[in-house]
């Protein structure tokens, strides 16, 4: 069974191209003022263009797939062709559907811009001038609307604009309306396709920059851009396809999550449902000094004898961890406490951090007892209502998900880049999740076994969760039925961004740290990938994710290990930003499955 | 046409015979429509998948107990086998998914075995949008 993120964007490619439509119609709005009949030949031209998609989607998938995207060829090359007659512009679309956009294997396969295609047939059969969008005042809301597509390609548009600009500066351009229309349209609407315009910074800029100014001082501008066009279409194919150029030097933008639960009061009383025997060491010191008639080896043996683990997520034995730290040889040794807690469905963390402040404070101090750290800091997001004492460094960080994450947060915290295959306490870097510490304090001072843990339990139905003090091995429905009897379906795992469905004999486990009754997710998993790129800029382990995905569904293990996805760390960002409902994450883990082996 | 929502579903579990991993949009929306319902659903697919987002169990002996009412997504000759299981087993109530899954003969097997059948997506009662408006046209709504 795979595991997802419970909740995801809420856009979809289909609301993209949608309103990518809508904007084209506003620069069509003006021709048809001048000639209303225009409507009419428009609407043929679309009705063609969605039943020759629909109909190649249902011979290739078995099922109609979503064809909007024939609706924004059929509209952009309406747009660039005005005052030809129709029949030529069906000729065209068929050209756009069938031979540059279906025959290379449908949406997102395609190769080449199919509405440019379609324009260059249309050349083919009618010589004339066309293409460059006549100015009016009646464009400026499509104008502004297209502003936002530039993301999907800022810098192949930038360096069109920067191309067209030139060539308005040496002459070549008209007049500034022209120049602004046309770089608008074609900039933000043409070349910000993400199928065939590749994400690469610098072969975007430099083509984006001589297709905006080559075409200009050429002598048939109408015929020169889209040739230009195609050609760097195919450009973009090899490079992204074929020459393997790491996409790692994509700009990698972190993603900030929406907290599913409306604001939960921190002070809220602890549902403890531990039916904990007294059998302990009750042997509660008076603050510090018990611990001062401890030695470091005795803190160890007692962290080690009550099987202490991190509690964060991983589960590694703690005394292991603390003893690898210790026996780094590096001049300086960092203590950080994790209390980020950034998966946004989980609350037990922050809960701890101010109802047990003075308790995770002494397993601080037990940490530093058994070691000398040069610094000693505690992570937070949020630092209202946090107060330690001086010797704590507080350390806030940026809310983007997953900076909890070990390596990420080292390098937040001591801008040191830790590469994956290095164990940060061998580097004298210890990290170490707050209910760890607490559980640290627990076995010191009260000899207490780490069988219990605290986790979030939620019912995303309401947006409410409590914080439950469980027992490891404990059934999962049975807690559930104590917090929200009588609710289904039922999540666990180790967040929201990484749960999967309960089984009646679920237990609480090692990474266990949330249960949640929620809708099930909607994972449509719609073979009409974009290209977008989503989940390669925003996986913060710079994987190619698409790639990865690709070559899973096509069980392709041997091909997918050079794209090295033990690096993974399941923070689940990929599912969560598909466009086109994908549980990449499922796949990628089961490419480090497959590679781990 | 009965009111499968309320004359139906008159109970909270649901038997799913022939979740695929396939066919995985139509079923996943399948299992997600029943369960925004607030049905549990029990899916049956003899076939292992890793590419499951859900439990999927590969016999009904398997099931930790077996609902009353089925719901079965498979061809004619494969829901032939289901309906052969499902008798012994306790299932009073059948929805197919359309009249290709269940021929006539077929929906009279059930009811001489004293089982009550339908025929319709559950889309139409359980689904939004036009799924909503195809389930109010059926008369199923």
């Amino acid at each position: 069974m795979r595991t997802y993120p419970l909740i995801r964007y809420r856009w979809s490619n289909e609301h993209i191209m949608t309103a990518l439509f809508i904007v084209i119609l506003m620069y069509l709005f003006p021709l048809w003022l001048q000639k209303p009949s225009d409507i009419l030949a428009f609407l043929v031209l679309l009705a063609v263009s969605l039943i020759l998609d629909a109909a190649a989607g249902y011979i290739r998938h078995k099922r109609f797939v979503c064809s909007v995207s024939a609706a924004v060829t059929a509209a952009i090359l309406q747009a660039i062709t005005p005052g030809i007659p129709l029949w030529y512009k069906l000729i065209g679309i068929f050209a756009a559907i069938i031979v540059a956009k279906q025959i290379w294997g449908g949406t997102g396969k395609n190769s080449m811009n199919p509405a440019i295609v379609g324009y260059l047939v249309i050349c083919f059969f009618n010589s004339g001038i066309y293409m460059p969008i006549e100015p009016s005042l009646f464009l400026i809301p499509g104008l502004v609307l297209s502003l936002p597509f530039i993301i999907f390609r800022p810098y192949m548009t930038l360096g069109y604009f920067i191309g067209m600009l030139l060539a308005y500066l040496s002459g070549d351009i008209v007049s500034w309306q022209i120049l602004v229309v046309n770089s608008m349209f074609f900039g933000c609407i043409v070349m910000t396709d993400p199928v065939t315009i590749t994400p690469q910074k610098f072969v975007g800029l430099i083509g984006g920059f001589l297709i905006g100014l080559l075409p200009m001082i050429s002598v048939n501008p109408a015929i020169i851009f889209p040739m230009m066009l195609l050609i760097f279409n195919l450009v973009s194919y090899l490079i992204d396809d074929y020459f393997s150029i790491a996409r790692r030097n994509l700009f990698y933008h972190p993603i900030k999550i929406k907290y599913p639960l409306k604001k939960i009061n921190l002070t809220m009383p602890l549902i403890d449902l531990t039916l904990r025997d007294n059998n302990v060491d009750e042997k509660r010191a008076d603050g510090l000094e018990y611990m001062n008639s401890l030695t470091p080896e005795m803190v160890l043996e007692r962290i080690e004898a009550n099987e202490v683990l991190g509690l964060g997520g991983e589960g590694f034995q703690t005394a292991e961890k603390i003893k690898t730290a210790l026996t780094s040889n590096m001049d300086k040794k960092y203590l950080i406490v994790n209390a980020v807690e950034c998966d946004p469905g989980l609350i037990h963390d922050k809960w701890l951090l101010r109802n047990r402040r003075e308790d995770i404070y002494k397993g601080i101090k037990v940490i530093s007892h058994c070691m000398d750290f040069s610094e000693i800091y505690l992570a937070v997001k949020n630092t209202e209502d946090i107060s330690f004492p001086n010797d704590i460094k507080i350390h806030k960080v940026k809310n983007y998900y997953p900076t909890g994450y070990e390596k990420t947060l080292i390098k937040s915290v001591l801008k040191k880049k830790i590469p994956v295959d290095f164990i940060p306490a061998k580097l004298g870097i210890l990290v170490l999740n707050v209910q760890t510490v607490l559980s640290i304090y627990e076995a010191v001072f009260l000899n207490k076994k780490a069988d219990e843990k605290y986790i979030t339990v939620a019912n995303l139905k309401d947006n409410n969760a409590a914080v439950v003090k469980v027992k490891i091995g404990e059934s999962i429905m049975k807690i559930l039925e104590s917090v929200y009897p009588g609710e289904y379906p039922v999540f666990t795992g180790g967040g929201i961004m990484n749960a999967h469905n309960v089984e009646e004999d679920d237990i609480v486990g090692k990474k266990t740290n949330f249960i949640a009754v929620s809708k099930m997710p909607r994972y449509k998993e719609s073979p009409l990938c974009s290209n977008c790129n989503l989940c390669t800029t925003s996986c913060p382990q710079g994987l190619i994710v698409q790639r990865i995905a690709e070559l899973i569904d096509k069980e392709k293990y041997e091909k997918v290990k050079k794209y090295r996805p033990e690096k993974c760390i399941n923070c689940g960002l990929c599912s969560y930003v598909s466009l086109c409902g994908r549980n990449l994450s499922a796949r990628v883990g089961e490419a480090r499955g497959k590679v781990l082996l | 046409m009965i009111n499968l929502k309320n004359e139906f579903f008159t109970e909270k579990e649901i038997l799913f015979m022939g979740y695929s991993s396939r066919m995985p949009q139509l079923s996943s929306m399948i299992y997600k429509a029943f369960t925004d319902a607030g049905m549990k659903v029990y899916p049956v697919n003899p076939k292992t998948s890793k590419k499951y987002d859900v439990k999927v169990y590969q016999d009904i002996s398997e099931l930790p107990k077996v609902p009353s009412i089925a719901y079965i997504l498979l061809d004619n000759e494969n829901a032939r086998t289901a309906v052969q299981q499902l008798k012994d087993s306790g299932v009073k109530k059948i929805l197919f998914h359309r009249g290709k899954t269940a021929d006539q003969s077929l929906l009279d097997e059930c009811n001489e075995a004293g089982i009550e059948t339908a025929v319709a997506c559950p889309m139409m009662v359980f689904g939004s949008g036009l799924h909503k408006l195809h389930g109010f046209f059926a008369g199923v709504r």
